[in-house]
C-alpha cells in the first residue's frame, strides 16, 4: 500500500514537472490528416485539363473527376500528387495507370501518424458537351451511398451518354448536415419528392438551423438547388461563399428558362425594419464569364455576387409579382397545383459565340425556398417544389 | 454560457468575499494587538519584546497543548489549473493563461495527541477556476449548443474557462517538527455546488467525425462548447502543505491540492482526456 502510494507520488511529481515544461518540451504530434491537396498529370498534353492544369480537389470529396477536353482520349497516365504533410499514397505518386474509357483508379492516402486513411477514386473524363438542357430531378442518391459518411440526404445527379453520374447540382444540404446530420432525407432543406410533374421533383424547404445557426446569425437555411457545387468548408465561417455557382456552358446562347413549380409560404419579421413581410422563393439563371485567378483557377460566382458580378453576360430572374402563392387556396403543399413558368434571359453584356465555343462561359440555374435565404431571413416552412427545368438556347445560325 | 456569470455565481462570490473580509479583519486585528502590546520603551526594547512575545507564545502553546484542541478560521487565495495529465501532444502551447481569483474560507479543528502529532479536520468553501487559450493541432473536440453537437478534430485555438466552487472536507495528519511549524498532509472530499466548464474553438478548422471527415473552417465566434452540466459533483484528492505560526493567533500556510478524479465522469466522451484540478493555496488563519 505504502509502496503504491510512493509510486503514485513519484508519478505525480513527474507529471507536475510535465505541466510546467510542456509548452517547450512536448513533441509535435504526427499529422493525422490524409488528403490529396494537388494533382498534376505531366504526361498529359498541355491544355487538355478543363480549368487550371494543377487540380486542387475539394477536401470534402473522395471522388475526383478530372475533366478533360472532348477531343482528348485519355490512356495510360501518371498522375502526381501533393498530400497533407507527411502523408503517403498508394499506388505511389507518379505510378502509370490506365485511365482510358473513364476507368476508375483507386488510391489510398495514409496520414503521417498511420492511423487515418482516405480512399480516393479518380476518373479522367472527356467533357460531355450537353446540347439539350432538360433537368427532371428524377435521378438522386443518398449522400452516404457514395461517401464514407452517415448522412442520408438526397444528392441529385445527371447522366452522361456513357452512363457516368454527373454531380452538377449543388445544395446546402452538406452544410445543414453539420448540425442536423442524423436527420432523415426529407428533414433536410433540399430533398426529392414524388409530389411532382413527372417522376420525382426537388422539394426545397426553409429550415431552422437551431442553436449553432442562431449563434452564427444564420438562424435559417433555405432549401436550395443550383448548377454548381457546395463547398462545406466555408459553411460555418463564411456561408455566402459556400455556394459555388456555375458549370461550363459551351452550346447555344441561353434564351429562357422554363420549369414547373408550386409554392406554399409564410411571412417573417424583417431584421432591419421590424415589419412583417411575406417570404418568397427565388428562381433565376445566370450566364457569366468567370475570371481566372493568379493560379490559373476559374473563379466561380458565389452567394455574394451571383446576381451583381460585372462579368455576368445575361441573367433571367423570376419577378416576385409573377410568382403564384398557393396558400390562399390550399393548406398543404400536396394539394397545390403546379404552375408553369418561363423567364427570359436579359442581356447585360454582349454575347460572343467564339467565347462560347472556347469554353469561356459558365451558367447556373438557382432555386431557393426563401428569396432572402442568402442573408438568413425567411419563413421557416416556406416550401418550393420544382420539376422539369428546361434551358432554351439558340445557336448562331438561328 | 461562456463569459457570462450567473446570478448564483455572484451570490456565492459575495458570500465568499464577505467571509474573506471578516477573516482578514480578524487576522489584522490580532496582528495589531500583538504589535501594540509589544511597543516597548526605548531602553528596554529588545529585552521587553523578546520576553513578552516569547511568554505570550509559550502561554498560547501551553494552553492549546493542555486542551489538545484548537479552532482556526482561515482565508486563502489559490492559483492553479485544471489540466489534462499528462498534457497531450495535441496541445501545442498557450496563448494565454489567467488563473483568476480563487478564494477560500475554511473553519478548522486541530486535535493534537501530543505536542508533535495530530489530526486536522476542516470545512472549506472554495472556488477553483482558470481561463486558458491554447494552440491545438488535431485536438478532439465536441462543439455543442443546446441539443446540437458537432464532434471532430480541431486545428486552431481553443479557449477554456473552468470555474467551479466546492464545499470541501479535508482530513489531514499533522506533524509538528518545531513549535511554530507544522507539516500537514491528507485527503479531501469535495462537492461542487457551482460548475462551469465552457469555451470556444476559434480561428481554425474542424474535421468532422475523424481527421479524414468533412473539412469545416471555424471563424471567430461560432465554435462554442459548454459542458458545465457534465462536470462531476463529487471530487476527491490529496492535500499537502505547511503551516507557520507567525504570532499567537496568526497562522500562515501553504497547501497543494491535487485532484485524483477527473472533473468529468468516466462515460463522458466529448473531451478525449481526463482533467484534474491542481491548485496551490496561500492562506492566513486566525487561531482562537
Amino acid at each position: 500500500m505504502l509502496k503504491h502510494l510512493h509510486r503514485r507520488a513519484l508519478r505525480m511529481s513527474i507529471l507536475l514537472m510535465a505541466v510546467f515544461l510542456f509548452t517547450t518540451c512536448t513533441q509535435e504530434p504526427l499529422n493525422k490528416e490524409a488528403d490529396i491537396t494537388e494533382i498534376t498529370i505531366p504526361d498529359m498534353p498541355a491544355g487538355m485539363i478543363i480549368g487550371s492544369p494543377t487540380i486542387h480537389p475539394s477536401l470534402n470529396t473522395s471522388e475526383i473527376v478530372i475533366e478533360v477536353k472532348g477531343i482528348y482520349q485519355p490512356g495510360m497516365l501518371s498522375p502526381q500528387f501533393v498530400l497533407t504533410a507527411g502523408a503517403t499514397i498508394s499506388p505511389a505518386s507518379g505510378t502509370t495507370l490506365d485511365f482510358s474509357d473513364e476507368k476508375e483508379q483507386h488510391y489510398t492516402v495514409t496520414g503521417e501518424d498511420g492511423k487515418w486513411k482516405r480512399t480516393y477514386t479518380i476518373v479522367v473524363r472527356p467533357q460531355f458537351v450537353r446540347s439539350e438542357f432538360n433537368y427532371n430531378f428524377d435521378l438522386f442518391e443518398k449522400y452516404n451511398e457514395n461517401h464514407a459518411s452517415s448522412y442520408k440526404f438526397d444528392v441529385f445527379y445527371e447522366l452522361t451518354p456513357t452512363g457516368a453520374k454527373e454531380y452538377i447540382w449543388g445544395s446546402g444540404n452538406q452544410g445543414f448536415a453539420l448540425t442536423g446530420g442524423s436527420a432523415a432525407a426529407d428533414k433536410y432543406p433540399t430533398y426529392a419528392t414524388t409530389d411532382s410533374k413527372s417522376g420525382t421533383a426537388v422539394c426545397l424547404v426553409t429550415r431552422s438551423t437551431g442553436a449553432f445557426g442562431a449563434l452564427a446569425n444564420m438562424p435559417i437555411a433555405a432549401g436550395n438547388i443550383f448548377l454548381g457545387t457546395f463547398d462545406a468548408s466555408s459553411a460555418m465561417k463564411d456561408p455566402m461563399k459556400a455556394t459555388r455557382f456555375g458549370i461550363p456552358h459551351t452550346v447555344g446562347e441561353p434564351q429562357e428558362v422554363t420549369f414547373w413549380y408550386k409554392f406554399l409560404g409564410g411571412s417573417y419579421t424583417d431584421k432591419v425594419t421590424g415589419e412583417t413581410v411575406l417570404d418568397w422563393p427565388s428562381m433565376y439563371a445566370v450566364l457569366f464569364e468567370p475570371e481566372i485567378d493568379a493560379n490559373g483557377n476559374i473563379v466561380l460566382l458565389d452567394g455574394l455576387n451571383v446576381l451583381t458580378a460585372p462579368n455576368i453576360i445575361s441573367a433571367a430572374q423570376m419577378k416576385k409579382e409573377d410568382i403564384v402563392r398557393s396558400e390562399t387556396t390550399v393548406k398543404e403543399v400536396g394539394e397545390a397545383e403546379f404552375t408553369f413558368a418561363s423567364i427570359p434571359f436579359i442581356p447585360r453584356r454582349e454575347f460572343d459565340y467564339q467565347k462560347l465555343i472556347n469554353g469561356n462561359y459558365y451558367i447556373t440555374i438557382v432555386f431557393s425556398s426563401s428569396y432572402k435565404g442568402d442573408t438568413f431571413e425567411g419563413y421557416v416552412g416556406n416550401t418550393l417544389i420544382v420539376d422539369e427545368v428546361r434551358l432554351i438556347t439558340k445557336t448562331a445560325e438561328e | 454560457m461562456y463569459n457570462t456569470d450567473t446570478n448564483i455565481f455572484k451570490t456565492h462570490l459575495r458570500v465568499i468575499t464577505l467571509l474573506m473580509s471578516c477573516a482578514v479583519c480578524v487576522t489584522t486585528f490580532a496582528q495589531t494587538q500583538v504589535a501594540k502590546d509589544s511597543v516597548p520603551t526605548q531602553e528596554s526594547k529588545s529585552f521587553y519584546e523578546n520576553t513578552k512575545s516569547i511568554a505570550e507564545t509559550t502561554v498560547g502553546i501551553i494552553k492549546s497543548a493542555a486542551v489538545g484542541v484548537e479552532y482556526r478560521l482561515k482565508a486563502g487565495i489559490a492559483v492553479g489549473g485544471t489540466s489534462p495529465l499528462p498534457v497531450p501532444e495535441e496541445i501545442r502551447g498557450l496563448n494565454s493563461f489567467n488563473p483568476g481569483l480563487n478564494l477560500s474560507i475554511e473553519g478548522e479543528v486541530v486535535k493534537l495527541f501530543d505536542n508533535t502529532y495530530g489530526l486536522a479536520f476542516g470545512l472549506r468553501l472554495e472556488s477553483k477556476g482558470m481561463e486558458t487559450d491554447a494552440r491545438v493541432k488535431g485536438y478532439q473536440i465536441t462543439l455543442d449548443q443546446d441539443d446540437q453537437q458537432i464532434a471532430g478534430y480541431f486545428w486552431g485555438n481553443v479557449k477554456t474557462k473552468v470555474d467551479n466552487a466546492y464545499l470541501t472536507l479535508p482530513v489531514l495528519a499533522v506533524w509538528k517538527p518545531a513549535d511554530r511549524w507544522a507539516v500537514r498532509g491528507g485527503l479531501y472530499g469535495s462537492y461542487a455546488f457551482r460548475r462551469n466548464f465552457s469555451g470556444l474553438a476559434y480561428n481554425g478548422y474542424l474535421r468532422e467525425g475523424d481527421p479524414t471527415g468533412t473539412y469545416v473552417e471555424i471563424g471567430e465566434s461560432n465554435g462554442l462548447y459548454d459542458f458545465s452540466d457534465q462536470v462531476r459533483h463529487w471530487f476527491w484528492g490529496a492535500r499537502v502543505g505547511g503551516e507557520w505560526q507567525a504570532f499567537t493567533h496568526l497562522l500562515v500556510g501553504a497547501d497543494l491540492t491535487w485532484g485524483l478524479n477527473s472533473i468529468f465522469p468516466k462515460d463522458f466522451e466529448a473531451i478525449a482526456f481526463k482533467m484534474f484540478p491542481i491548485y496551490g493555496t496561500l492562506s492566513f488563519g486566525y487561531r482562537f
